[in-house]
């Protein structure tokens, strides 16, 4: 009969079990993989090899078939080590496991038998706690990111041996992993908006966009602080819930780009890819689709600096997971869905020289108009608030007062938020006034006479089109919310229509 | 019409002889046909130019050229052609055939506004305004659809609703510079597009001195809006004061290179322009007294400014209402030069946060207005 050890596999962000099956058989010395592995997996054969001579253990010398089941799933990774190891020192009668009946065990082994982390444990020790197995045995350096599931008995080693002994009860299992997942949550960010000094009127608008989930679109002169307040908006996004940080640890367990031991992400990501970043880069893909930034980025910021300068076709390939909040990623047999929930922050130049407005400039109109094109219609169209950032003068920084704290404006947000995700209640797949459709608009959106009248006349004097006009809409509703106002009011109103500035320079356009 | 093109062909007669030609033989077509001792009658023909002309007695290329205008919509505009208008004869270099395409109405000479291609925000507003002004005077606007000063000329105009006409320095069936294909197509509509040269002519340096001598010929007065230490508008400026006409120029800054010319224009007696009024051909600067032009009219008079281009609904009237007194000092804060909010912040010593919203309403009543970048102006 055939040993069987457990083992998990990623699909997309998420683990599913493998049944990692080990048989000898009598003929040629010789040990083929099975199961759909990828090089990693194939390789696995030569290390284990390697790993068991060199842990004193006797390598069988017959035909060895190792089948990871399901057969039909591609698999890759070189977690497998360790349970093609374990399998074949119990198929060749050197390991009885006496301790455990039911285990599972990632982990790969390096040439003199040390277990090695890997990538993608938070999902797969997730999936073997909803496949109901109780004990899971991991790389040591793994055990932080594994304990982040509760309900499911972790234990870490370094050696091979180690795990034998074990499993064989030889040896009891005495290190603690200092697990603080539940430790205060004190202010993971670095870095403060109160760094920010002489921008309130901006903040503001900012403030407005994280309250509602609004994407926001800076433009300003090259050194004017577009990149320094992008940086520190996710200190002003509410704190991570436990199933956000999950989500968010997930997905960069699965990248591989846990950082330190592993511990739960707990503040939101922010991601900045450069601008000659691909499309596959930006959303996700490769042979073995990979997240993207744009999943990296889920419950967090994607800050794209200099929007302008990326590839039209990449930018536009944004719209769709920025519509569904997830992304997929289709292979002829196979498609990945990653999830994709992020505030979009870009920045640009407003010209091609970048000092429009000012007496240097002398870009023309035309000029001006299509450098904005380069950003396409429905991506501008998802930038609900587009403001000037203006430079501050550094020299007499001193005169300006400390700007507002992060957490003073997070209160804001989160205030902001509490009264959304109750308006949102019984409304499926939206959290934010952003995500308002036109009926909801027309549902929750409701204006005074006053107001009205002064949406009519902006309406007029800057030829705004009906969708800029929900916009306005969305916006006012959030600088309501911040205020704990149930209804618009003028003042949110006149506060809204500051909020797209590119739009009203339009009018003044000397084009035809 | 073929005579027209043959005539204008043949290469070693210049417009001065061609004019000659026509005044001894009424006709190209007579000139065509005319022997070499008719021709050798006419001042300025030698034998080698009778023979030059007798040798290209072929139409064959000026029949290609015609049906090649024609297929295109192209149409001609020769020298007797009463559309030609007189004020444009009077320069002894006036061509004697002109491409165009569009519509050249009665009385098409009007008043050229020219400038840099690189142009400063203020250029911009000041030809924006004055073209804005002679297009709802019904006063053409003679350009030269370059980008910069010339294209904002052309556009305000035909948003003003009024008739332009733009000189090219190349065929009229290639565009350029290429973004102004709209704005190509809106001159059409509403005005003229007039070239010295055949269609498929590409544009070249030295055709430009040429189109710029046509602006100015075509125009009672020109504006030169801002011209540097050299280029195109200081050449314009240049023929219209070889050829008489008053040139009118918008003062820069002295520290300013980019109104350099300008300057120096002025220094050597050009008027200065102060206000669109100015420009209204039948305006005589010599009798209308100083006051006129050294103050800028109050703000209820007829003056048509582009910024309240917008401002037709009436909603949008400037409010009557008595303005508080943080209004007021915004205002004046505003009435100098445009700011942006942080800086209104700083000089005011008002709060940006109380700041957005006042300027906000402001706006919408027509107080100020916002300009490129971010800032904010009072409109005057």
């Amino acid at each position: 009969m055939a040993s069987i050890v457990k083992s998990f596999a990623i699909w997309g962000v998420d683990g599913y079990p493998v049944d990692v099956e080990t048989k000898t058989i009598e003929g040629q010395p010789l040990i083929s993989i099975v199961g759909l592995g990828d090089t990693a997996v194939k390789e696995a054969r030569e290390r284990v090899e390697a790993a068991l001579r060199d842990g004193h253990f006797r390598f069988p010398e017959m035909k060895v078939v190792i089948n990871l089941a399901p057969g039909d799933l591609k698999k890759s990774g070189s977690h497998f080590d360790l349970p093609i190891a374990l399998g074949l020192l119990m198929e060749s009668d050197q390991l009885h496991v006496n301790r455990w009946q039911d285990f599972g065990c990632i982990g790969e082994l390096s040439l003199n038998a040390r277990l090695r982390s890997c990538t993608g444990v938070l999902p797969m020790v997730i999936a073997a706690k909803q496949a109901g197995i109780k004990n899971i045995i991991v790389p040591r350096d793994n055990i932080h990111e594994a304990s982040l599931v509760q309900g499911i008995n972790v234990v870490g080693f370094d050696y091979l041996r180690e795990v034998v002994q074990f499993l064989e009860g030889e040896k009891e299992y005495t290190i603690q992993p200092e697990i603080n997942f539940h430790a205060p949550a004190e202010d993971p960010y670095s870095l403060d908006f109160n760094e920010v000094q002489g921008q309130e009127a901006i903040l503001e608008y900012i403030v407005v966009a994280a309250a509602g989930g609004h994407n926001l679109l800076m433009i300003g002169s090259p050194g004017c602080g577009k990149s320094m307040i992008a940086k520190r908006i996710p200190t002003i996004l509410p704190s991570l819930t436990e199933q956000e940080a999950l989500e968010t640890t997930k997905i960069y367990s699965v990248a591989g780009m846990l950082k330190g031991k592993g511990y739960l992400i707990k503040e939101r990501p922010f991601r900045a890819p450069h601008h000659n970043a691909s499309t596959n880069a930006l959303i996700g893909g490769g042979k073995n689709a990979i997240p993207g930034e744009i999943s990296l980025a889920h419950n967090g910021v994607l800050f794209l600096d200099e929007i302008a300068e990326f590839s039209k076709k990449t930018l536009d390939a944004l719209r769709q997971p920025m519509e569904d909040q997830e992304v997929t990623i289709s292979r002829v047999k196979y498609s990945n869905t990653y999830p994709a929930s992020f505030m979009l922050v870009a920045a640009m130049n407003p010209c091609p020289c970048g000092y429009y407005g000012s007496e240097k400039c002398r870009c023309s109109d035309y000029e001006v108009i299509k450098y904005r094109q380069r950003l396409s219609g429905p991506i501008m169209d998802r930038m609900d608030i587009q403001k000037y950032v203006q430079p501050v003068n550094f020299i007499n920084l001193s005169e300006y007062a400390w700007g507002k704290s992060s957490k003073e404006l997070r209160e804001r947000v989160e205030f902001a938020r509490g009264i959304q995700k109750k308006r949102f209640k019984k409304i499926e797949g939206i959290n934010c006034n952003a995500q308002m459709g036109f009926a909801l608009i027309k549902e929750f959106c409701q204006l005074d006479a006053e107001g009205q009248r002064l949406l009519q006349v902006a309406h007029d004097r800057f030829k705004y089109s009906a969708r800029t006009y929900y916009k306005y809409l969305k916006v006012a509703r959030t600088l309501a919310d911040l205020d704990d106002a149930a209804g618009i009011r003028k003042k949110d109103v006149v506060l809204a229509l500051m909020a797209r500035d590119l739009e009203k320079e339009k009018a003044g356009m000397m084009v035809i | 019409m073929e005579y027209w093109i043959w005539l204008k062909q043949i290469s070693g007669i210049g417009t001065i002889l061609e004019k000659r030609l026509l005044d001894r033989f009424q006709s190209p077509q007579a000139v065509y046909e005319a022997c070499e001792e008719e021709l050798l009658s006419v001042e300025g023909i030698g034998p080698a130019l009778a023979k030059v002309i007798r040798q290209h007695r072929s139409l064959d290329k000026a029949r290609n050229l015609l049906e090649e205008t024609l297929r295109q919509d192209i149409k001609l505009l020769s020298y007797h052609d009463p559309l030609y208008p007189a004020l444009a004869k009077k320069f002894s270099q006036a061509p004697i055939l002109l491409y165009y395409k569009g519509i050249i109405r009665e009385n098409s000479a009007g008043v050229a506004i020219v400038g840099s291609r690189r142009c400063t925000d203020y250029g911009k507003q000041a030809a924006v305004e004055a073209a804005y002004y002679l297009g709802q005077n019904n006063i053409p606007v003679i350009s030269g659809m370059a980008r910069g000063i010339d294209g904002y000329a052309h556009t305000a105009c035909l948003k003003a609703g009024g008739y332009t006409i733009a000189f090219l320095g190349n065929g009229v069936d290639i565009c350029y510079p290429k973004e102004h294909d709209g704005l190509l197509a809106g001159i059409i509509e509403n005005g003229a597009v007039i070239s010295g040269y055949p269609p498929r002519t590409r544009p070249r340096p030295e055709y430009f001195p040429e189109r710029n001598e046509l602006i100015s010929s075509w125009s009672h007065k020109v504006f030169v809006v801002e011209a540097g230490e050299n280029g195109g508008a200081l050449i314009t400026a240049g023929f219209a004061m070889a050829q008489g006409k008053e040139v009118h120029v918008l003062p820069h800054e002295i520290f300013n290179p980019t109104g350099k010319g300008s300057n120096r224009l002025i220094a050597q007696g050009a008027h200065i322009y102060l206000h669109p009024s100015q420009l209204m051909p039948n305006l005589d600067l010599e009798h209308a007294g100083v006051a006129s032009i050294n103050s800028r009219p109050a703000e209820n008079e007829e003056i048509h400014s582009w910024d309240r281009l917008d401002l037709s609904s009436e909603n949008l009237r400037k409010s009557d209402r008595q303005l508080s007194n943080m209004e007021e000092k915004i205002l004046f804060s505003l009435s100098f030069a445009p700011k942006t909010i942080e800086k209104l912040g700083a000089d005011t010593q008002i709060d940006q946060l109380q700041l957005i919203q006042v300027l906000s309403m402001m706006e919408l009543e027509g107080l100020i207005r916002t300009c490129p970048g971010g800032r904010f102006v009072a409109v005057a």
